[in-house]
């Protein structure tokens, strides 16, 4: 902790990245693999689809 | 003191380059729509952190400075989005959704609890990942308790929900699509009067950079909005990393209320690639660390603290990420999200927010101060 206290910010910023990477490697391990054949279309508006991403406002 | 003169140009390379693999690998990965996102995401890190836009700092300076610049430049941002967002809600409602969530006891509990641990964190939803990214200690050290705040906040939330919750109240809903439209900027007219009465001559105009920012945010915010189908939101993501942490540590969550449903263990069991909240964290935590990295010279560390302090930062980061749960969204899905969409329950988020934000500002130098040099805590920009 203290170390990272004394830690320039690039030092930090940076490891705000390692531990996103570290934490998308985790979830790599663990997730269904992606179907690129069932990548939704590039944008929701026009697609004719429903969206079904979850939000913060949703209980 | 004299620094040593390097020439910038390589670092700004491999940062270019590094946004680019980032998109790339995205794209190949988990198709267009995910690059898109990541680069809206990219986009607002890049925005908020290059034009210091945040909504914590404003809306203390307001309070202790009597500076209204900040606040209403959210508000601008705030107006700019509704006048096209909601419009488009009523065009396309089958393919996007708003921000909308009931006011309930608890949520208006919450953001009052949100408001206030965003004053002793110097920073709210968007404003803790931007400022991370940034290299803010601080804010990476409430980051994690945000996580497992806003993770522990899913695991209770219909338990807190069942405390008197109205119906779904839009401003669509009450006074139809064009009439919504226009009570949503007059109430935000009303709110940059009141600022404005609040603040002292040559604190009232925001400057350049905070009108472009509030022009980009909205930008950002719409393109969100196309391209996800839905409202720019932060914190659902950030309780879904605190999900796939627990379940790699072995919890089993299918048996909880919230990730048991369909739509929730759904996002449990698919990639975090696929999520669209946490494409656009990744993306504002990166976008701020461009920034960062980008400068000739980066902003300086946050002030030294001590243990004690330490220890506050991450219990102050838990809260943010607990009520920011229950409140049904932060400063970005509930209150810009929700108000630029029509919802109710952002207006009430904001007042009971801003009346916590009050707090917090009184109780962040009783909880710190006797831990901090003289000079105080160094913020490095509140978010």
């Amino acid at each position: 902790m203290a170390a990272l206290l004394q830690a320039s910010r690039p030092r930090v910023g940076g490891l705000s990245l390692i531990l996103v990477l570290l934490l998308l490697l985790v979830d790599h391990g663990q997730s269904r693999p992606i179907n690129p054949y069932q990548a939704p279309a590039p944008v929701a508006l026009g697609s004719g689809v429903a969206p079904t991403a979850a939000h913060c406002t949703a209980p | 003191m004299n620094l040593p003169l390097v020439n910038p140009a390589p670092r700004r390379a491999a940062l270019v380059l590094l946004a680019f693999v980032a998109v790339f690998l995205t794209f190949a990965t988990a198709g267009p729509r995910a690059a898109l996102l990541l680069l809206v995401g990219l986009g607002f890190g890049l925005t908020l952190e290059g034009l210091r836009f945040g909504f914590a700092g404003p809306w203390r300076t307001l309070v202790t400075e009597r500076d209204a610049r900040g606040l209403l430049a959210q508000f601008l941002a705030i107006g700019l989005t509704a006048c096209v967002a909601m419009p488009l809600l009523a065009s396309f409602p089958t393919e996007l959704n708003g921000a909308h969530a009931p006011i309930g006891l608890a949520m208006i509990v919450a953001a009052f609890v949100f408001g206030a641990a965003m004053q002793l964190v110097m920073g709210c939803g968007s404003g803790t990942l931007v400022n991370a990214g940034s290299g803010n200690a601080i804010a990476l050290v409430a980051l994690v308790g945000f996580v497992a705040g806003s993770f522990f906040g899913t695991l209770h939330l219909a338990w807190w929900g069942s405390f008197g919750v109205l119906p779904l109240l839009t401003m669509q809903g009450q006074f139809g699509t064009v009439g919504g439209l226009a009570m949503t900027l007059l109430g935000l007219g009303v709110l940059a009067a009141l600022a404005l009465q609040r603040s002292l001559p040559g604190k009232r105009l925001p400057p350049r950079r905070l009108w472009l920012a509030a022009a980009l945010i909205a930008l950002l915010a719409i393109l969100n909005l196309v391209i996800a189908g839905q409202s720019w939101g932060v914190v659902y993501g950030l309780g879904l990393w605190g999900a796939k942490l627990a379940s790699a540590a072995g919890a089993d969550l299918g048996g909880t209320a919230f990730w048991g449903s369909a739509a929730h263990a759904e996002r449990l069991s698919q990639s975090l690639l696929t999520d669209v909240t946490s494409l656009t964290n990744i993306g504002l935590i990166l976008g701020a660390f461009l920034v960062m990295r980008w400068r000739a010279v980066p902003d300086a560390q946050v002030a030294p603290l001590t243990p004690r302090s330490w220890l506050v930062v991450l219990l102050a980061g838990l809260v943010l990420g607990y009520s920011a749960r229950v409140a049904l969204g932060c400063n970005v899905g509930a209150f810009f999200s929700g108000v630029s969409t029509g919802s109710l329950h952002g207006w009430a988020w904001f007042v009971a927010a801003f009346a916590g934000s009050m707090l917090g500002i009184r109780l962040r130098p009783r909880l710190l101060l006797p831990l901090l040099p003289a000079d105080g805590i160094g913020t490095g920009g509140g978010r």
